[in-house]
C-alpha cells in the first residue's frame, strides 16, 4: 500500500524539524537517517538503530 | 483528476467478461446480493491503482491481489486477467487507457504512455482513496477512538503514518528499556565497588585513603587523585622485579633460627619461651651427640696408635669380598688349583682372626654415617640460606657462604672415606660445626636482620589483592557508567525522534480534521435539513487516537454511535469520507467509486443525499452499487444519472459471472431453457422479468397499483395498471388530437393503440380471470407449444412501451401533477395527452 500525500508530508515536515531541531548532530548520520525515509517506504527499529547508534543490532 | 470513460473486464473476480461505458458521467450498478456489483468495483480500483482495497490491508491475512484477484477458475492463468479502463484527463481533455493484467500488475500497458499519463498513475497510485465501500465506513464512525484514527488512516491510505508511529514508538521503547538495564548494570557495578571498598557511598577521599594505605603496605606511590583512567595498582608490575620481593621472609628467618640452634647459638632475637624450649633441646641434643661421638673418636684413636689395627682394617675388605668370590678350585687370577674348602676356611679365619679391629671399624663407620647425615642438613641448609644473600644486597656475604658450603661439603666427602685421613676425620668428630666460625655466625646475623626487613608477605597479598580487585571492579564501574551515560543520550534521541514526529503528524492531521470537521458538518447537515440543521461534529486527534465527536440535537456532543441510529450512522461515515477525500484530493477529487455505501439510510434522507452529491461535488463522477432499487430510482429522479447510466445485475453464477437484466438477454435465456424442456426454468424467469419491467413502466407511466405492506407487486397487479394507465394515456391522446384537429396525430395515436391492443390480446391475459388454466400462475404447466406463443405475446407486448427510433422506455411527463405527454428520451415518440 503507498503513502497518501499527507504522509509522505508528514515524513517532510518530520525530517525537516529533525533537521532543523538539530536531534541528530552528526551530519553523516544525518544523512542516512533521511534517506531512511526518502524511498517513502516504512524503517524498521533495527534499520534507525544501525544509522543513529551507528551500530549493527541484527 | 480523470473521469473514467469505459472499462473492460476479463476474467477478474467474479466477472467472467463484461463491458461498461459511463461516458464520464455518474453510474450506477443495481442488483442483489452476490449479483458481481462490487466486482466492478474492484475491478476499477485494480485498473487505476494495481491494488484492491478488499484483498490488501488490514484484515486481509492469507489473501492477496495475485492469488484471489482472478476469476476462480482463472487462477493459473492470470495473463487472461485483464482489466482495460479509458479515462479522460479532466484538465487536457486527453483519453489515455490503462490495461493491467493480475500477472502483470505493476507494470501496467498504458496507452499512450507519456509524461502525462505517468503523472495519471502516480496520482492513482498515491490517492487509492477514491474508493470506498460501507464496510470501510462502519468501521471508523462506530469504534473506538484509538481504532478510528487507524481506521480514518487505512480509509485515506494514511496506515503508514501511525506505522512509522509505530516504529518511533518501538524505537524509544527499546531505548527506555535499554536505559533501564544499563542504570542496573551500574548500580550492580557501583554496590560491588563499595562492596569491595567498605564505604557506603562513592567518596574520592575515602576510596583515596584506603588505596593509599594498600599502595603504602607495598612501598608504591600514593596516589593524589582518581579520575577513570587510574589504574590503582600502578608499580604492582615493578614490585615483582624488586629483588626483595623474591625472598620469602618467614621461611628464611625460620630457617637461620633453626640453624642457630643446631649451632647452640644463643639468638637475642628469639623470646623467652622459644629461648627456654631451645636450650632444653640442644643440652639434650649435645648429650647424646657427646656420647656418641666420644665413642667414635675413641676408636679414631685406637685405631691411629695402631697401624696393624688399621692395615687389618684395610684388608678385611679384601677378605670379605675374596671370601665372596671364590665359587670353584681354580684361581681366577694365576691359575693355579686349590682346595676350595681349605681355602675359605683359611680365609675366614684371616677374617675371625681380629675381631677388635672389625668392631673399632664399624664404630668409626657409623659414627662417619651419621655426621654425613648431619652434614648433609647442614648443607641444604646454607644453600637455601646462600641463595637469599644476593637478594638481601649480602653479595660478599654469598661467597663466604659458598665457601662455607664447600668446606663443608670437603668434610663430607672425607667421612664417605674415614680411613683414608684418620687425623682430619678425628677434627671433625671433635668439633662437627667448627665451620661455622665467628665470621659465618655474623653473615648469618646479618641475613637474619636483613630478611625480617622484608615486609609481611600476607599483609602485601591482601594489599596486592585488594588493589588488583579495586582496579576491576572500578573499571567496571566506569565502564557501566560509560554505557548508561551513552544509552541515556541515545534515550534523548529516540524521544525527540516520537515527540517531533507526533507533534508534526498533530499539526498536520489538527490542520486536516479541522478543515474536515466544518465540511463533514455541512455535508451532514444537508442531507438531515430538517431536523439537524445546527449539527456540528468535532474531530480531537490525540497520539494515535481520534476522538468523534458529534452533536444531537443540541443537547450535546457525543460519540457518533452514542443515540444516532445507524442510517445517521451511515450518513456521518460517507459524509466524513466525503469531507476527507475532498481535503486530501482537493480539485482533483473527480471521480469516486461508492460500493454499497447508504444501505441503512432512509428514503427521504438518500433523496438529501443526491442534492448533496449535485451541490457540494458537482464535478465529482461518481461509480455506485446498490442493491435498493428505490434508491435507484432516487438517482434517476434527482438526475444523478440517467435511465442509461444504470445497470441491472440479475443473478450470478460463477461460470458466467453477473447476468445484466437486459430484454434480449431474457429471451435468449428463457429460449435456451425451452431448448432444454426446461418449462419450470422458462416460466418463472419470464415472470420475474415482466414483473421487473412492468414495475419500471408502472413508475415511469405512473400507473395506479394498489399499495401493499410489502411493497412488492406481482404480475396480476402491476400488468393491468400498466396497461390500464397506457389504454387511458392513448385515448386521451387522441382526444386531444381530435381537440387539436391533428389528423395524422389522430391516425398515429389510432395507430398504436391498435398495435397495442392486439399485442396484448395475444398475451390472453385478459382472460386470465374467465379461466384460470391459462393464468400466469398455471405457466409452469403449460406445454412448451402452448407457453412459446405466450413468451412471444409477451415480449412483443414490451415492444409497445419503446421508442422504436431510441428503443429506449416510453414515459409520461411530468413526474407529478397532471399528465402532459407521452414521450420517450430522444423525443421521437411524443404524444399529447392535454386538450
Amino acid at each position: 500500500m503507498n503513502n497518501s500525500l499527507l504522509s509522505q508530508e508528514i515524513v517532510n515536515s518530520f525530517v525537516d524539524c529533525i533537521k532543523d531541531d538539530k536531534v541528530i548532530e552528526d551530519d553523516a548520520v544525518l544523512e542516512r537517517f533521511m534517506q531512511l525515509f526518502e524511498s517513502g517506504g516504512i524503517p524498521s527499529v533495527d534499520d534507525i538503530k544501525n544509522v543513529i547508534f551507528n551500530e549493527e543490532f541484527n | 483528476m480523470i473521469k473514467i470513460i469505459s472499462v473492460h473486464i476479463e476474467k477478474f473476480r467474479g466477472i467472467k467478461c463484461l463491458d461498461f461505458n459511463f461516458n464520464k458521467a455518474n453510474f450506477v450498478v443495481n442488483g442483489s446480493n452476490g449479483s458481481g456489483k462490487s466486482g466492478v468495483i474492484d475491478a476499477l480500483e485494480f485498473a487505476l491503482t494495481g491494488d484492491v482495497s478488499r484483498l490488501s490491508g488490514t484484515g486481509t491475512a492469507g489473501i492477496s491481489v495475485g492469488m484471489h484477484a482472478a476469476h476462480v477458475d482463472f487462477r493459473d492463468n492470470k495473463k487472461k486477467v485483464k482489466v482495460s479502463i479509458k479515462i479522460s484527463n479532466k484538465n487536457t481533455g486527453n483519453v489515455f487507457t490503462i490495461e493491467r493484467s493480475v500477472a502483470t500488475c505493476n507494470n501496467p500497458k498504458i496507452t499512450p504512455n507519456n509524461e502525462e499519463s505517468q503523472s495519471i498513475i502516480s496520482f492513482l497510485k498515491e490517492h487509492p482513496e477514491f474508493s470506498l465501500s460501507r464496510r470501510e465506513i462502519l468501521k471508523f464512525i462506530v469504534t473506538e477512538p484509538s481504532k478510528r484514527a487507524k481506521e480514518v488512516q487505512a480509509l485515506l491510505k494514511m496506515d503508514s503514518i501511525d506505522k512509522i508511529r509505530a516504529v518511533l514508538k518501538k524505537l524509544d521503547n527499546d531505548t527506555k528499556n535499554a536505559v533501564k538495564e544499563k542504570e542496573s548494570a551500574r548500580e550492580t557495578a557501583k554496590n560491588n565497588l563499595l562492596i569491595h571498598l567498605g564505604i557506603q557511598t562513592i567518596n574520592i577521599n575515602e576510596i583515596l585513603e584506603k588505596t593509599n594505605k594498600c599502595r603504602h603496605t607495598l612501598g608504591l606511590k600514593k596516589l593524589i587523585e582518581i579520575n577513570s583512567n587510574t589504574e590503582f595498582d600502578s608499580g604492582i608490575k615493578d614490585l615483582k622485579e624488586n629483588i626483595k620481593s623474591q625472598v620469602q621472609k618467614e621461611p628464611l628467618c625460620k630457617r637461620i633460627n633453626d640453624l642457630f640452634k643446631v649451632l647452640n647459638m644463643r639468638n637475642d632475637e628469639l623470646d623467652t619461651k622459644t629461648k627456654k624450649d631451645n636450650e632444653s633441646l640442644i643440652a639434650q641434643t649435645e648429650a647424646a651427640e657427646q656420647e656418641a661421638y666420644i665413642e667414635v673418636i675413641k676408636a679414631i684413636n685406637s685405631v691411629s696408635d695402631r697401624p696393624e689395627i688399621l692395615k687389618y682394617i684395610n684388608k678385611q675388605k679384601l677378605y670379605e669380598d675374596g671370601l665372596a668370590l671364590i665359587i670353584d678350585d681354580i684361581c681366577p687370577l694365576c691359575d693355579t688349583e686349590f682346595d676350595l674348602n681349605k681355602l675359605k676356611k683359611h680365609i675366614q679365619r684371616k677374617i675371625d682372626e681380629n675381631k677388635e679391629a672389625i668392631c673399632l671399624r664399624d664404630i668409626i663407620n657409623s659414627g662417619c654415617c651419621r655426621i654425613r647425615t648431619e652434614l648433609s642438613s647442614l648443607l641444604r641448609e646454607i644453600g637455601e640460606i646462600k641463595r637469599a644473600a644476593p637478594f638481601l644486597g649480602l653479595q660478599k656475604e654469598n661467597e663466604d657462604l659458598i665457601k662455607l658450603a664447600e668446606r663443608l661439603q670437603a668434610d663430607s666427602e672425607l667421612t664417605a672415606k674415614p680411613f683414608n685421613n684418620l687425623g682430619a676425620l678425628l677434627k671433625i668428630f671433635k668439633n662437627p660445626y667448627e665451620r661455622f666460625n665467628e665470621d659465618v655466625i655474623k653473615i648469618l646475623r646479618l641475613m637474619l636482620s636483613e630478611a625480617q626487613k622484608i615486609p609481611d608477605s600476607s599483609a602485601t597479598e591482601k594489599a596486592r589483592r585488594f588493589l588488583t580487585l579495586l582496579g576491576e571492579r572500578f573499571a567496571v564501574y566506569i565502564k557501566a557508567r560509560l554505557i548508561e551515560k551513552t544509552w541515556v543520550k541515545r534515550k534523548s534521541i529516540t524521544s525527540k525522534l516520537l515527540s517531533r514526529y507526533e507533534q508534526v503528524t498533530k499539526e498536520k492531521l489538527e490542520k486536516l480534521y479541522n478543515d474536515v470537521e466544518k465540511d463533514f458538518s455541512s455535508f451532514y447537515s444537508s442531507i438531515n435539513d430538517e431536523d439537524e440543521q445546527d449539527f456540528r461534529a468535532k474531530l480531537i486527534p490525540s497520539k494515535g487516537s481520534l476522538d468523534l465527536c458529534v452533536d444531537f440535537y443540541g443537547r450535546g456532543k457525543f460519540p457518533p454511535n452514542a443515540f444516532h441510529s445507524e442510517g445517521h450512522q451511515d450518513g456521518m461515515g460517507l459524509c466524513l469520507y466525503l469531507a476527507l477525500a475532498k481535503r486530501v484530493m482537493g480539485a482533483n477529487f473527480t471521480f469516486c467509486l461508492l460500493d454499497d455505501v447508504l444501505m441503512s439510510v432512509d428514503a427521504n434522507h438518500r433523496r438529501n443525499f443526491c442534492k448533496l452529491l449535485k451541490e457540494f461535488f458537482p464535478s465529482t463522477q461518481f461509480l455506485l452499487t446498490t442493491h435498493d432499487k428505490v434508491w435507484v430510482k432516487q438517482l434517476i429522479s434527482e438526475k444523478i444519472v440517467g435511465t442509461k447510466q444504470v445497470v441491472t445485475f440479475r443473478k450470478w453464477s460463477v461460470e458466467n459471472g453477473p447476468s445484466i437484466l437486459c430484454g434480449q438477454d431474457i429471451k435468449s435465456e428463457i429460449d435456451n431453457y425451452l431448448k432444454d424442456n426446461n418449462i419450470t426454468e422458462a416460466a418463472p424467469t419470464l415472470r420475474r422479468y415482466l414483473e421487473y419491467i412492468l414495475a419500471e413502466l408502472g413508475i415511469k407511466l405512473r400507473a395506479k397499483v394498489e399499495l401493499t405492506n410489502s411493497s412488492s407487486y406481482d404480475l396480476g397487479e402491476l400488468l393491468p395498471a400498466v396497461i390500464s394507465q397506457y389504454n387511458s394515456c392513448l385515448k386521451k391522446a387522441k382526444n386531444a388530437a381530435n381537440h387539436w384537429g391533428r389528423k395524422e396525430m389522430l391516425q398515429k395515436v389510432s395507430s398504436i393503440a391498435n398495435a397495442f391492443s392486439e399485442a396484448y390480446q395475444k398475451t390472453q391475459a385478459e382472460q386470465w380471470s374467465l379461466n384460470p388454466a391459462i393464468h400466469f400462475n398455471a405457466w409452469e404447466n403449460f406445454e412448451i407449444n402452448d407457453f412459446i406463443p405466450i413468451k412471444e405475446a409477451f415480449f412483443n407486448l414490451l415492444e409497445q412501451f419503446k421508442c422504436p427510433n431510441c428503443s429506449g422506455w416510453i414515459y409520461v411527463s411530468p413526474i407529478k401533477g397532471k399528465v402532459e405527454s407521452v414521450r420517450c428520451d430522444c423525443g421521437a415518440f411524443s404524444l399529447n395527452v392535454k386538450s
